[in-house]
């Protein structure tokens, strides 16, 4: 994956989703917002 | 009000003349000397000065639910407001702190490279390929674990990229 972060170029996007994750104390698992981020 | 106004001006005094060298910190706050509590959270407590608990009483004034273990105190507040928590040896008050029970505003954010902003570099994700996340809200120290996300990359020249399914790293 990090050699398709290397040909990343100005004005590609990023974009995560389907996050999943646990948490202590509560171990809750709300989602979580998708994160969107354009290369500078 | 008056009354209560009076109870917490004694537990203040009587902090201010107890034991000095005695001090109890909450280690789930970011911020040891906020004197906070969290509701329905484990509020890891440390009393700095005394290592060893044993023979040591700890009671709570808002009657919190209350564990120790070895040199810590972990309380769970089930109430918003006061929370005296006192430290007593043979019956004795040894040191009291009052504490601030209040909600925390649980939405975690995640972050790839610990970058918060919209625009990132490449060499900014290639020297920190990671998502985090955190609670930007409440300065309660949660742990979060990420156990899975999909990478999707949107070419600006159209270029088709098929979308990547990870673990917390990229």
């Amino acid at each position: 994956m990090i050699s398709i972060i290397k040909t990343l170029k100005s004005g590609d996007k990023i974009l995560i989703d389907e996050v999943k994750y646990s948490s202590l104390p509560n171990f809750c698992t709300r989602g979580l917002s998708d994160i969107q981020l354009t290369i500078r | 009000m008056a009354i209560k106004l009076f109870i917490v001006s004694l537990f203040s005094f009587l902090s201010m003349t107890l034991n000095e060298k005695v001090k109890i910190i909450n280690t789930s706050d970011q911020s040891f000397e906020s004197n906070q509590l969290y509701l329905y959270l484990d509020n890891d407590l440390k009393i700095v000065g005394i290592g060893n608990l044993s023979g040591y009483t700890i009671k709570s004034s808002a009657h919190s639910h209350i564990d120790i273990f070895d040199s810590i105190i972990t309380v769970i507040p089930d109430k918003v407001g006061l929370d005296s928590i006192s430290v007593f040896k043979n019956k004795k008050l040894i040191s009291t702190n009052i504490f601030t029970v209040r909600e925390c505003d649980f939405h975690p954010m995640g972050y790839l490279s610990f970058v918060s902003d919209s625009l990132i570099t490449v060499n900014q994700i290639l020297s920190n390929p990671f998502l985090v996340i955190s609670n930007p809200k409440c300065s309660y120290k949660f742990r979060f674990v990420v156990t899975n996300f999909r990478l999707n990359i949107i070419k600006k020249n159209g270029e088709d990229i098929p979308p990547v399914s990870t673990i917390s790293k990229i």
